[in-house]
């Protein structure tokens, strides 16, 4: 059928709610976490063989069930940026899993909770090893309906429930524009698959071309988090329950950022200097955007989202350098984000957990309380804020070499003003839970639960080990913006040689 | 009479997309004119009975898609659930 | 025969008023609407691309888009709906106005 990671997870999607139902019966209710998360060490675990394939076939494997015509079947088509796309969703999802199981303990209907979760990551991982246009959307709106619930999960409350209804109908909005866009795609090739579009578009230049690029820029942008489309971000990461705010933040945005990547670099080359002037535009926009709401915000989920949007500004301008240094950067940025504001976020919702509050106010102080987990959420502070030693240091800069190189003088500077805009309000929050005297009564906050505290020394060690030691990391890296951006063996691998 | 200014931004996109289209429609579309691989070996003539010749292709050749198209349905259900679950206790 | 560029415009058309519905209508529901006028205006395109290929034939690939896209438009509106069910529960009232106690 599909991959044998796909496959795990899917498995795992019909066994979670069967077993989790029945063993509600018996009165073990425990069950749908312990699932989910063999479910994710499985796939995770399945993952170095669907490696060594891709390896030993040139680069790029494609699935497809016989018998397959090449423009009208669907396929799955693998080749190394979807594997390290792969990579980083698979493991935040398991991380974002392990948390849950102490976070979510006093919540109901933890059975969909834990389905939803594996749902979504299935949706993901699905994304990234699409090789063809429809099939991509189908696994896009898995990934965008399963979070659409997970957002307004605590319906009890109002604030979730407003936040999801905004982000339900952006998202929609945006998902189906990029339907119509691919309606005229078909109409010009009378195909969706990635590798007989390119391959008929690659040819020739045409107004309608324009009209589906500016579409599929809007209705991927949404997700992706491109201001002016990222009004439903702040919203809705500051009312999800923390651990899916990791993993809206940490994958959910880098899937939209993979789509424009695969479908930009793929599709559109003709029209190159027309979507890349446009993204650096938007790039600019969204990282002052993010930077001036971040400055004025009091809610600390809030705050963290704001940052989200100014990183993936980040990504989005790396993409419009669209080199192969610009995209090992991009895609080195991605991964470094994906662990930072997960853990960011994480912490965030341990404070949250033993305190109830999420004013910066009534937060100060805090770290006399509960030390490991503020010096955790400094950690990923500072690494944010691209403080040298920790990886978001390394990822910035070969950014901002890479748009130095392409010539791109004016954004760079203004990326390097963005910069250091963001430092300011990191050091805020560092100052607030660690040096200002605390203005609410902390008696009897205990430190974080030990299983919530391990997994974010997990992230916050990943964060120091990659930025003192990134050479693995950006090779892998490397690769996988190679792979992106060699079109020819992508076509070649569907097609074959002979065209 | 009091207008909102929603309703009138609103307009505001539409004629601006409505213009966009009217632009773009002086241009041919170019039907059909990139692909470079024929398309007729699979083409169906209208005098044939269509939806049998749809529902061929889609479980020949679209297998993965309908896979996955369960998984969606699946999920919705899920969605559903948690959504419309009865809560015993008002914590959150 | 109906030229095709009289297609092109109904599902132009279509776009147009979804996207003018949602910005500006305020009840919830037709929101919701407004999210399947927009999907029908991408499957009249699927369809109508299929048809004018080639004079006296059709390809099926299209149709098969448009049963798949139907189905995913259902699923949107079913959840759409539930969430929906709880907002009329905390705000007691369908306009989308009232839902700004989100502030900065």
């Amino acid at each position: 059928m599909f991959t044998l990671t796909l496959d795990i997870l899917l498995f795992f999607i019909v066994i979670t709610p069967l077993g989790g139902l029945l063993s509600h019966r018996i009165g073990f209710r425990r069950f749908p976490a312990v699932s989910a998360t063999i479910g994710f060490i499985i796939s995770l675990a399945s993952f170095p063989s669907l490696y060594n394939q891709v390896i030993a076939n040139g680069g790029i494997i494609t699935i497809t069930l016989e018998p397959f015509t090449f423009s009208i079947g669907s396929c799955l088509e693998i080749d190394m940026l979807s594997l390290f796309m792969a990579t980083i969703f698979l493991f935040i999802g398991l991380v974002t899993c392990l948390y849950s199981i102490r976070f979510m303990e006093q919540d109901t209907g933890l059975v969909e909770y834990f389905t939803l979760l594996l749902v979504a990551v299935a949706g993901m991982v699905g994304i990234s090893f699409a090789g063809d246009l429809f099939t991509f959307f189908i696994f896009w709106e898995i990934m965008c309906i399963s979070s659409y619930a997970l957002v307004a999960f605590r319906k009890g409350k109002w604030e979730p429930v407003e936040a999801g209804f905004k982000y339900l109908i952006m998202g929609s909005a945006g998902s189906i524009t990029v339907l119509y866009a691919m309606s005229f795609l078909y109409g010009m090739t009378g195909t969706l698959n990635f590798a007989n579009l390119a391959e008929s578009l690659n040819a020739m230049s045409d107004i309608w071309l324009y009209l589906a690029l500016t579409l599929i820029i809007v209705g991927f942008g949404v997700v992706a988090a491109i201001a002016p489309f990222h009004t439903w971000l702040p919203d809705a990461y500051a009312a999800a329950p923390s651990p899916i705010s990791a993993l809206l933040s940490g994958i959910v945005s880098k899937a939209g950022a993979y789509a424009l990547i695969r479908c930009l670099l793929l599709l559109f080359l003709p029209e190159r200097f027309a979507w890349q002037s446009v993204l650096v535009i938007f790039a600019i926009f969204t990282m002052f955007v993010g930077n001036f709401m971040a400055l004025i915000q009091k809610d600390i989920k809030r705050l963290l989202a704001f940052s989200s949007v100014v990183n993936m500004g980040y990504i989005i301008f790396a993409l419009s350098i669209a080199t192969e240094h610009g995209l090992t950067g991009g895609l080195f940025h991605i991964m470094n984000h994906a662990i930072m504001t997960a853990l960011l976020f994480l912490c965030a919702g341990s404070l949250i957990y033993r305190t109830r509050e999420r004013n910066l106010d009534n937060l100060a102080g805090i770290g006399r309380s509960m030390p490991i987990t503020t010096s955790l959420l400094a950690i990923g502070a500072l690494a944010t804020a691209g403080f040298p030693g920790l990886n978001g240091f390394m990822s910035e800069i070969m950014i901002i070499i890479a748009g130095i190189e392409a010539g791109l003088y004016i954004p760079t500077a203004l990326m390097l003003l963005n910069i250091l805009f963001s430092v300011a309000y990191y050091l805020l929050l560092i100052h607030t839970f660690i040096i200002k005297k605390p203005t609410t009564n902390f008696e009897g906050i205990k430190e974080s639960p030990k299983s919530m505290l391990a997994v974010m020394v997990i992230l916050a060690t990943l964060c120091v080990v990659i930025g003192v030691y990134p050479a693995p990391f950006i090779s892998f890296a490397n690769t996988a913006a190679k792979a992106a951006l060699n079109i020819q063996a992508y076509i070649e691998a569907v097609i074959g040689a002979s065209m | 009479m009091k207008i909102g200014w929603l309703p009138v931004f609103g307009l505001a996109v539409a004629v601006a997309l409505t213009s966009v289209f009217l632009i773009i429609a002086q241009y041919e579309f170019p039907q059909q004119r990139f692909q470079q691989f024929p398309i007729n070996a699979t083409l169906v003539s209208v005098e044939e009975d269509v939806g049998q010749k749809v529902s061929q292709t889609l479980w020949a050749h679209r297998q993965l898609d309908l896979i996955a198209l369960a998984f969606i349905l699946f999920a919705t259900a899920t969605c559903c659930r948690a959504m419309l679950r009865v809560e015993e206790r008002e914590k959150y | 025969m109906i030229p095709l560029a009289y297609y092109l415009a109904c599902s132009g058309a279509l776009f147009t008023i979804g996207l003018y519905c949602l910005v500006a209508k305020r009840n919830m529901v037709r929101l919701l609407i407004s999210l399947e006028i927009m999907i029908s205006a991408a499957n009249i395109n699927f369809i109508a691309f299929s048809t004018y290929a080639v004079s006296g034939f059709t390809h099926p690939l299209a149709h098969a888009f448009v049963i798949l896209s139907i189905a995913i438009g259902g699923c949107i509106l079913a959840i759409g709906l539930a969430i929906t069910l709880y907002a009329y529960k905390h705000y007691k009232t369908l306009d989308v106005r009232k839902l700004k106690r989100i502030r900065w």
